[in-house]
């Protein structure tokens, strides 16, 4: 594959790289550095793409390795409410929404990382199991564990703020 | 009636959409979601959530992808020079700690200024050295595929007449290894020497032509394994197999090709014994 077309077909997964990496460290700037570094990291060893799996699940393989190096080396984990908060509360149309939003991505911060990773391939991106579990580097029979334990810590979040915004209305 | 063949994860599958090539499997779920309702309010939960995942995190819509691509592959250019000053970094400190206060081996140190000379760090580093890059043909070069290093790169680095080739290996966890080769005077009998300092690994040995240096960040055992592994010939040479065009000629024994004042190390000098 020339140089030119492998550039293209990676400009085309920048922005599924930047929504994952921003949902994943809960900040647009760090998710945005994130992806570009995995851009880069990505052009730099093309060579050790293989081509039996997807460019797709490759890019996301490195960022989220990247993501994982940089994690060992942070002290505190990064808040992400008031991001998403401030960028949705711009639509004034859907607070309601909005309000559910928040407290979803506020227990989406609450969730072990490796369940987050999880949850966040299949949820956003709509990546299959068996590409989302090569990704994080672990079996199929896990990655649908660690998605089924997301949603259901979700869930029980979610079920109780939905039933007090029912009440204040 | 509940089919008690399926679990929970069912439930997410179906509301992740990954039952659409297990058609009969989906059917299943879709009957136990008539009968339970416990099981819709779940998988209600899950679309939901997922809906609301999309919604808090849009794709972003400022194009910046090709801003980032050219940019990388404009860092990506410029590598070449990087790794030198890198590699030459990592050289020079073994150079600097004094190669003479390694151990090498298992016997004491000692000073051996064919090594010095080849992994100068001056020659490595200096502006007046020229590094000229070719096509990866990996010919002449030691092979690490058993140790799952692909060879990436080589290069010809010369100053004042002294030429060494430099190859580089990655595996696919992104470590780089790197093995200096120099021509040697005199054939000596094959031996390793190894030596460690700052978690910087370095292995040299010769076979009946060439000097080499294998180095890389990690343990003295991971060098020395890489070592074996790049001192075994390679059984068959590919058919149709280009020959390396930068591959170095033997130099004629002589004084003052490896350096100033540089003799060439006796086999004591590099096992350390």
């Amino acid at each position: 594959m020339k140089d030119a077309d492998l550039q293209w077909l990676i400009a085309r997964e920048i922005p599924h790289l930047r929504r994952y990496g921003r949902a994943l460290s809960g900040s647009p700037d760090e998710g945005d550095d994130l992806a570009q570094a995995a851009v880069e990291r990505a052009l730099t060893k093309r060579h050790l793409w293989r081509r039996d799996g997807t460019l797709r699940s490759w890019l996301f393989k490195i960022q989220y390795r990247l993501y994982v190096e940089r994690r060992r080396t942070l002290a505190s984990k990064l808040t992400v409410q008031d991001t998403v908060a401030a960028e949705q509360l711009e639509t004034p149309a859907r607070q309601e929404q909005v309000l559910t939003c928040k407290s979803l991505v506020s227990a989406m911060d609450d969730l072990p990382d490796d369940q987050r990773a999880a949850l966040l391939l299949v949820a956003l991106d709509e990546m299959p199991y068996d590409e989302a579990a090569d990704v994080l580097g672990v079996p199929i029979g896990t990655l649908r564990s660690r998605i089924f334990r997301a949603r259901e810590a979700l869930r029980s979040r979610l079920v109780p703020a939905r039933a007090r915004l029912r009440r204040v209305k | 009636m509940v089919d008690r063949h399926l679990t929970d994860l069912d439930l997410v599958a179906y509301a992740d959409g990954r039952l659409e090539r297990d058609p009969a499997r989906r059917k299943r779920v879709e009957q136990w979601l008539e009968n339970d309702p416990a099981a819709r309010e779940k998988a209600e939960a899950y679309l939901v959530q997922s809906r609301l995942l999309r919604d808090a995190y849009p794709l972003p819509d400022d194009d910046v992808a090709e801003e980032w691509v050219e940019r990388a592959v404009a860092k990506r250019a410029r590598p070449r020079y990087r790794q030198l000053t890198r590699v030459a970094a990592g050289v020079a400190l073994a150079v600097a700690c004094g190669f003479a206060g390694w151990t090498l081996g298992r016997g004491d140190a000692s000073s051996n200024p064919h090594l010095e000379a080849f992994l100068d760090g001056e020659l490595l580093g200096s502006p007046e050295a020229s590094a000229s890059s070719g096509p990866v043909a990996p010919g002449s070069a030691p092979t690490l595929d058993a140790a799952g290093f692909r060879l990436v790169d080589q290069q010809e680095i010369t100053k004042n007449g002294q030429r060494v080739m430099r190859f580089i290996y990655e595996n696919e966890e992104g470590a780089v290894a790197q093995i200096f080769q120099q021509p040697r005077p005199q054939p000596l009998p094959p031996q390793v020497a190894v030596a460690q300092r700052d978690g910087t690994s370095l292995a040299v040995w010769e076979d009946d032509a060439y000097s080499y240096g294998l180095v890389i960040q990690g343990s003295v055992d991971t060098v020395r394994k890489l070592a074996g592994v790049a001192r075994q010939k390679p059984a068959v040479a590919a058919a149709g197999q280009q020959t390396d065009h930068l591959a170095l000629e033997p130099l004629p024994a002589g004084p003052g090709r490896m350096g100033p004042g540089a003799t060439a190390p006796t086999a004591d000098a590099l096992s350390g014994g």
